[in-house]
């Protein structure tokens, strides 16, 4: 594990997850978690506080937030799980264990600005039903400011 | 009142329909639209955000530079996009350091964000307009229609920084349900998320979620489910048709977009509005208002 994302995970514990008192309000209003059984954030933020990081990082369970942000909403000790959960994704991604997935929105973004491709059968739909032309004017903007962030990284490893 | 339309992705490339029945609407209340030249994907809140926090913010910052250019508040019609463009609004705002590390990035395209507008749904945009007003609009108000609404995830939370609705008891899209003539009807687990944001990670969780909620409708007798982000369009109104093709089960709830169902009220036809390219038939809500 890096320096860098060491420091960060060590920030991140002590300014927000010791908080965490274990009550499981999370738990309880989690979309995910009723869903998928071994899902559960006040275990995430357990296991943090017990020093199993590496575990935390190279798991797939942070990978399975919707992102919803209800335990945000609902956490009595003002926690924010669901932002937590982006910085630990973040750095699980630096560490290249992000899903293909999320990898192949980006690629497809960086190639068209956008996160779906431009069909013929789309172009074709909108036009019957008089809508304007999907702007594609700036990608090159888009491309270079990805270049400027970790994302350039990742595309790079990706497609290595 | 005049507003920058930024549509997103999903709406422009893969639900067209949406954004024929948002402009129509908009004009027949004599709300302006104007188009934002050279805007892209507003940062995208689940991949992106998730890989490089920093990106994703810096992302959306372009976009909202296009819409301080025009001089111009924004109209997001994607809740992906409303907490996308909303968040970076308001952090940059709010944090001079990240403002200025992220204000270094956008000068190397020649932008520089300054913070002087402000991103609004579409609901939020109808409530400035006036209630009244789009009352006096309506020439087929949708009498006893019984809507069950999914106001979904990122039009509420996080609360902090979105700051448009009761985070988990929301009630200004049940408000604007009944304007329109129908009854925003109550029912369990209103406010469990639809699932759409693991769809690309696990879609059979993700479809888990949504049958979970179908059956709650269904139960409550609802005659449509109204959405207002294109990540529930589809996750309501592509699985239903996808489950019951598996053969798993049999919804048929038809599920609108709100501009659709206010272009119903405001007097536009189906045909007018596409609602053809719907997934799961529109027809017995139709039906149900001839
Ligand atoms: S709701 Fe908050 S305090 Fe309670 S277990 Fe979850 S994160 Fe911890
Ligand atoms: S944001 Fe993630 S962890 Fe929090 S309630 Fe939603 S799915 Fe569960």
């Amino acid at each position: 594990m890096s320096e860098e994302v060491l420091g960060g995970l060590e920030t991140l514990i002590r300014e927000k997850v010791i908080y965490c008192f274990q009550c499981g309000s999370c738990v309880g209003s989690c979309p995910t978690a009723r869903a998928i059984r071994e899902y559960n954030p006040r275990r995430i933020m357990e296991e943090l506080i017990l020093g199993r990081w590496k575990e935390v990082l190279s798991g797939n369970l942070i990978w399975l937030c919707t992102l919803c942000h209800t335990c945000y909403e609902v956490c009595p000790q003002g926690v924010g799980i669901s932002h937590i959960i982006v910085e630990l994704r973040n750095h699980a991604a630096k560490m290249g264990l992000a899903p293909t997935e999320y990898l192949n929105n980006v690629k497809q973004v960086a190639s068209t600005g956008w996160t779906s491709p431009l069909t013929g059968a789309v172009q074709r739909i909108r036009k019957e039903l008089g809508l304007p032309e999907v702007d594609v004017g700036r990608v090159d903007e888009v491309r270079k400011l990805m270049e400027l962030t970790e994302l350039r990284r990742m595309m790079e490893e990706q497609l290595s | 009142m005049r507003y920058a339309l930024f549509p997103g992705c999903m709406i422009p490339l893969r639900l067209p329909h949406i954004e024929r029945s948002t402009r129509m609407a908009l004009e027949a209340l004599g709300i302006e639209i104007l188009d934002m030249k050279g805007a892209s994907c507003c940062g995208e809140p689940i991949s992106i955000q998730s890989l490089d926090r920093m990106a994703w913010l810096t992302l959306a910052a372009r976009n909202l530079c296009i819409a301080e250019e025009m001089n111009t508040d924004i109209l997001t019609i994607c809740s992906g996009c409303y907490e996308t463009l909303k968040t970076a609004n308001f952090s940059l705002r709010r944090d001079p350091n990240l403002r200025k590390r992220i204000n270094e990035k956008l000068s190397a395209i020649g932008k520089e964000f300054k913070g002087t507008i402000e991103v609004r749904n579409l609901i939020e945009v109808l409530r400035n307009f006036g209630q009244d007003k789009v009352k006096a609009h309506l020439k087929r108000p949708l009498k006893g229609l019984r809507v069950a609404t999914h106001p979904g995830c990122h039009l509420l939370r996080p609360s902090d920084i979105i700051q448009f609705d009761d985070p988990m008891r929301p009630v200004i899209l049940d408000r604007f349900t009944e304007l329109l003539g129908a009854k925003s009807i109550q029912y369990p687990k209103k406010m469990l998320c639809c699932g759409a944001g693991l769809r690309l990670v696990d879609l059979d969780k993700a479809n888990k979620l949504v049958e979970t909620k179908l059956s709650l409708i269904e139960s409550s007798e609802a005659d449509c489910i109204v959405v207002v982000c294109p990540y529930c369009m589809i996750q309501y109104d592509l699985t239903q048709r996808m489950i019951k093709r598996e053969g798993k089960a049999a919804f048929n709830i038809p599920v609108l977009y709100y501009s659709e169902l206010l272009s119903l009220a405001l007097g536009f036809s189906p045909s007018e509005i596409g609602l053809r390219f719907h997934r799961t038939s529109v027809e017995p809500l139709l039906e149900r208002l001839s």
